[in-house]
């Protein structure tokens, strides 16, 4: 979500609601206790975190694993 | 009068949820893969033809055979479950978002069994027992409450509470606690019927349908997008059936709780 920061003191947070199904937020939760992260929404900034470095260091991968998900 | 198309999807889906946010998701996810599949055609001509492509999308996903792949637009569309019956459609389409009969047969080809016949049985669902189910009524025009009163204890819904203003709607629907509320978009005075749900949504959650002679003023897409709309001057059976879809349609438990502690 992007904001104009210029015009309001920045929020310093954003509670969003996201819709997964049962087994995808059951591979979140396995990913939290591999990955040992503290929470399930701290588990699930990681996975962002990853996605978007990824997205940085390897662009032709992502559009790939973005495809074949556009394609399931 | 009719909604614009992507309004009318998402008030169609929503009406098959009965919840505004997992309906809005399935509308998006299932256009998405309409998109995907027709993305070198042309665009649907008209809006028979987005809903035609919109179900057979629908049923495609949910005829696959291999599971999807996870967090793809198909495998959310998978989690909702199976879609609703041909009856239902039936009804959904032709008495809430005002389709001919013609249309309807045309976005639900092919049909297992006559039109007539899909239509009387959905229709007869809306009159299936319930048990005790109550429904708040926030009108300012006494004969229009009137009127929706009629119509709803018709289909055998108990009406718990009748406020004409956005702070007696508030009031009573935490008092009372009802299954469904109906409320005026606009109500007289300052405050309109989204702010008497935003009044008590938080504490009392429960499918709201709004009847309003302006979709377009309430259909922007924005953050206070109510849940339903109907459209003035409403058919009685229109209300009727989206009553009882919302009555019937399960809720999503995990969903709600989730946006109650705001947790991810």
């Amino acid at each position: 979500m992007s904001q104009n920061k210029s015009d309001a003191p920045e929020k310093r947070v954003e509670k969003l609601q996201i819709m997964v199904a049962d087994s995808e937020l059951s591979m979140i939760d396995d990913w939290r206790f591999e990955n040992r992260a503290a929470s399930r929404s701290a588990a699930i900034r990681s996975l962002i975190y990853l996605g978007l470095e990824l997205t940085k260091s390897n662009p032709e991968q992502v559009g790939k694993l973005l495809e074949q998900l556009d394609r399931a | 009068m009719f909604l614009p198309v992507s309004a009318s999807i998402r008030q169609f889906a929503r009406a098959v949820t009965a919840d505004r946010m997992v309906g809005d998701e399935l509308a998006l996810a299932v256009s998405a893969e309409a998109n995907q599949k027709n993305r070198n055609g042309a665009p649907p001509a008209n809006r028979v033809e987005w809903f035609r492509r919109f179900v057979l999308r629908w049923r495609e996903v949910m005829a696959e055979e291999a599971s999807p792949k996870p967090f793809s637009n198909s495998a959310f569309i998978r989690s909702m479950g199976p879609m609703p019956s041909e009856a239902r459609l039936v009804l959904l389409l032709n008495d809430v978002c005002g389709f001919s009969a013609r249309e309807v047969q045309e976005i639900l080809e092919p049909l297992s069994q006559p039109y007539e016949e899909l239509l009387t049985e959905g229709r007869s669902l809306v009159r299936s027992d319930r048990g005790e189910r109550s429904a708040l009524i926030v009108e300012d025009e006494p004969l229009i409450a009137a009127d929706l009163r009629d119509v709803l204890e018709d289909m055998g819904v108990i009406v718990v509470g009748m406020a004409r203003t956005a702070e007696q709607g508030a009031r009573q629907a935490l008092k009372n606690s009802p299954d469904i509320v109906l409320a005026d978009y606009n109500l007289d005075g300052q405050k309109t019927g989204v702010d008497a749900v935003a009044a008590f949504h938080d504490a009392h959650h429960c499918p709201v349908i709004f009847i309003t002679g302006y979709p377009d003023e309430v259909l922007k897409g924005d953050e206070v997008e109510p849940d339903f709309v109907i459209v003035k001057p409403y058919r009685p059976e229109a209300v009727q059936a989206a009553v009882a879809h919302c009555l019937d349609a399960a809720r999503y438990a995990a969903i709600d709780a989730d946006a109650k502690t705001g947790a991810l």
